[in-house]
């Protein structure tokens, strides 16, 4: 269960989300909106990687807002950024790794079930992770936040770069888990049409507010789209 | 009559520890205005882009550029030549200057050589109205917030990304996911201005692109490319139904 | 009142090379570790040219400054395609070699014994030395001047872009690594110009004159100022060198037992100002450009 109040947050004195609230439990909560509207300022502020300026932060009734984002992580929430998203200079394996001290079950299980998802991995596990193609390198961000079996996971863009085939899977595989797993997954997207296909509830950005927010079945595309013409 | 190719590859090739990444038989890029090159990931689209644009030294082949009547040999140029004679490449991850601001960075882009020499920074400053007319004229076809402030967002980085090399004017445009993190009117934007530019123009375009709606709506030939090898190529029709393409790289249809 | 002329040019020159300094690093991320090698050669260059070679001062000088530019040209050739740990360490054995010549080669710059006398360009009697000191400030001011007009530049945002993101202003068609090596070759021929100039100023020149030391208090001075400003480097190395070389030893009553102590004392305090300005303020005292959250 994540809830979130009042929430302002932003760079180094510049605010740019301001008083955004959702909640979200053991579903898909899509956030949508136009580049630059404030889609991974959200996630980072949840993953504890700028703190927020006002507001509250809430996992399952605990305050996280104030933690560090390495004991955020340890609370089972995982994180995968949209850009430099890989440890460049490690191994494929090593990056899995790091992921990997965090999960409950035994580390060959878990990564069985990722080498299902993404067959390519098991092949570029000794390969440094920063020479690796865009897309595998997506691939191993995603892997590296599976392998910690997070109750929430926050994705940022997991998608960009990802092969048709790949993207699909993997729309899969989110639906799967917070359906499953009962995991938490807040997802930001570009892709709307598939996004709105596995969400629950969708949130809307514009410009560092709220524009719309709601369960998925109530909502129209075009009010949706609405959101990136101001 | 069929139109000559701006940029004739053949025999190329390239390994990585070991692992032959591409190995293109033949592949003639600029007979097409707009040309797409999709294949799985790790199959070695932006290698390709890269052995051309000589950022990667390819390990055999022959890459031959026709900007206007005459045959360069590329191999024998480096990154930044190849860019001045018109052959430019956006970037597939994302790429900024950290300290320059929206407008700054394109003006870098269309600033000549000769204005940037240790001492010109004694000589008397121009106001340059051309070069200030041509980036807001860019710019009036992309949502930014405020042009002289600072691209922060993934997606307007990758934008100004486009831009940048748009404002290069070059002769072929090879574009590497340059939508990936764009939502769609702003990628109907981007490929809009790049369509007119072709049309006007002479600029042939090569494109690398996940989003397939993109490729078969913008592009007149598509190559698809695995395990570093050409499997097919063809119409956007032929290629979309091609076996080898539906059972490599196509989405699953049930979500 | 010679010998606050004496340090008042020592100041400026100090100046002259923490500028330089913040040009190549501060503007284009080049690591100098070997500061004092470019600044030593121009000196030991400048008293050999002009006491060894009979030449007159500003040839000498003139000579001196291309020599060292020359060496620069080689150094970078070699190692400005290399990362930053790579230029550091080459920089840095450069010094060291240097200092380890300058100290061997007796028969050309005297050893230890020191190599003398250089003279000044000019005698105005008293004047003389307040004149010279108008010299090292007038080269300061057109190192000053470059490095505030650099700012606004298309030279200057290329540079920035180079210390940003090479690769990407490469494939905009920007002859990077050229770019670099002229910069390099030229700031640090500056640095040898300072030295040159130094030469008249110390008159006799001894090894002991181009240890590491010069290096450290030029980024010292640096990184306390703020790399990414030319002021920093003047406040830098005013708040350093001025205040213990200048204001300390010339104003302050220090007893002569203790005046031994003064050296060490000024080395301990330049570390702790260096750490509080880390944990405080780590861009400098004038802060970065970074607006990066
Ligand atoms: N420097 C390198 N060292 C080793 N392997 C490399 C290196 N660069 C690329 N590769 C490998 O070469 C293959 C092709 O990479 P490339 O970036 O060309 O793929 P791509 O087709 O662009 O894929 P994507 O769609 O994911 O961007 C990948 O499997 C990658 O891991
Ligand atoms: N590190 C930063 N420092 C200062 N401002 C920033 C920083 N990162 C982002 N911004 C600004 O904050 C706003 C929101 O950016 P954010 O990255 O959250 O957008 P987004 O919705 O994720 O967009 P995109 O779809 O392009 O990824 C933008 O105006 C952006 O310029
Ligand atoms: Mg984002
Ligand atoms: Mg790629």
């Amino acid at each position: 269960m994540f809830e979130i109040t009042g929430l302002q947050s932003g760079y180094g004195g510049v605010t740019i989300l301001k008083d955004v609230a959702l909640s979200a439990d053991r579903e898909v909560y899509a956030v949508l909106g136009a580049n630059g509207a404030g889609k991974s300022t959200l996630l980072k502020t949840l993953a504890g990687i700028i703190r927020p300026t006002a507001g509250e932060i809430r996992f399952n009734g605990e305050r996280i807002d104030r933690l560090p984002a390495h004991k955020i992580a340890a609370l089972g929430i995982g994180y995968v950024p949209q850009e430099n998203c890989v440890f460049p200079d490690l191994t494929v394996a090593e990056n899995l790794s790091i992921g990997g001290i965090l999960g409950k079950r035994s580390k060959a299980d878990r990564l069985a079930e990722l080498y299902d998802l993404f067959p390519d991995l098991q092949e570029r596990l000794d390969q440094k992770a920063g020479s690796l193609s865009g897309g595998e390198g997506q691939m191993v961000a995603i892997g590296r936040a599976l392998m910690q079996e997070p109750s929430v996971l926050l994705l940022d863009e997991p998608t960009a770069g990802l092969s048709p085939r790949y993207t699909d899977l993997l729309f899969r595989r989110v639906a799967e888990i917070s359906r499953e797993k009962q995991v938490t997954v807040v997802l930001a997207e570009q892709n709307v049409t598939s996004t709105l296909g596995i969400a629950r509830k969708v949130h809307v950005l514009s410009l560092g507010k709220t524009h719309l927010q709601g369960a998925t079945d109530e909502v129209s595309i075009e009010q949706v789209r609405q959101g990136y013409h101001i | 009559m069929t139109v000559e190719a701006k940029l004739s590859i053949a025999g190329l090739e390239k390994s990585f520890v070991g692992r032959k990444v591409v190995s293109v038989d033949r592949l003639e890029i600029g007979r097409h205005g707009i040309e797409g090159l999709i294949g799985p990931n790790g199959a070695g689209k932006t290698t390709l882009m890269g052995l051309i644009t000589r950022k990667l030294k390819a390990d055999a082949g022959t890459l031959i550029y026709r900007p206007g009547g005459t045959e360069i040999d590329l191999r024998q140029m480096s990154m930044d030549q190849v860019a001045r004679a018109g052959l430019v490449k956006t970037n597939q991850v994302i790429q900024d200057f950290e300290t320059l601001s929206i407008r700054d960075s394109l003006r870098l882009a269309l600033a000549p050589a000769e204005r940037e020499q240790f001492w010109t920074v004694f000589t008397k400053r121009r106001k340059r109205d051309a070069v200030e007319a041509e980036i807001d004229e860019i710019l009036s076809h992309f949502p930014f917030e405020n042009p002289n402030g600072d691209a922060r967002s993934a997606g307007e980085k990758k934008l100004l990304d486009i831009i940048r090399c748009l404002l290069l004017k070059p002769k072929v445009l090879l574009m590497d996911e340059p939508t990936a993190g764009l939502p769609d009117d702003l990628t109907r934007a981007v490929m809009t201005l790049v369509q007119k530019k072709v049309a006007e123009e002479d600029l042939k375009v090569f494109i690398i692109e996940h989003d397939l709606d993109l490729i078969w709506d913008y592009c007149a030939h598509v190559n698809f490319l695995a395990d570093g090898r050409l499997l097919c190529s063809g119409t956007p029709q032929e290629v979309k139904d091609h076996p080898v393409v539906v059972e490599k790289y196509m989405g699953v249809v049930d979500v | 009142m010679a010998y606050l002329y004496f340090s008042l040019a020592l100041v400026a020159v100090y100046i002259g090379i923490t500028l330089l300094l913040h040009l190549q690093f501060g503007r284009v991320g080049i690591v100098n570790f070997g500061v004092v090698g470019f600044w030593g050669l121009g000196m030991y260059a400048h008293g050999v040219f002009m006491v060894t070679l009979g030449l007159p001062w500003l040839v000498a000088l003139l000579l001196a400054t291309l020599l060292v530019g020359l060496f620069a040209l080689a150094l970078g050739a070699l190692v400005l395609r290399l990362d930053g740990q790579s230029v550091l360490v080459a920089t840095l054995a450069f010094a060291t070699i240097v200092l380890h010549l300058v100290t061997t080669e007796k028969w050309l710059t005297g050893g230890v014994v020191g190599f003398g006398t250089i003279e000044y360009p000019f005698d105005f009697g008293a004047a003389t030395e307040p004149a010279y000191l108008a010299l090292i400030l007038a080269f300061v001011a057109v190192v000053l001047v470059y490095a505030l007009r650099l700012d606004s530049s298309a030279y200057g945002r290329l540079l920035s872009a180079i210390r940003d993101n090479e690769p990407l202003a490469h494939g905009l068609g920007k002859p990077t690594f050229r770019h670099k090596l002229i910069f390099f070759a030229v700031t640090s021929a500056g640095m040898g110009l300072f030295g040159g100039l130094s030469a008249s100023l110390n008159q006799f020149l001894t090894p002991n004159m181009i240890a590491p030391g010069v290096t450290f208090t030029a980024w010292i001075a640096l990184v306390l100022g703020g790399k990414d400003h030319p002021w920093g480097a003047i406040i830098g190395v005013c708040a350093t060198v001025g205040l213990f070389d200048v204001f300390i030893e010339t104003f302050a009553p220090i007893p002569a037992d203790y005046a031994l102590l003064v050296p060490n004392i000024k080395l301990m305090l330049y570390g702790a100002f260096l750490v509080v300005i880390m944990l405080y303020r780590p861009s400098g005292v004038l802060g970065g450009y970074g607006r990066r959250g």
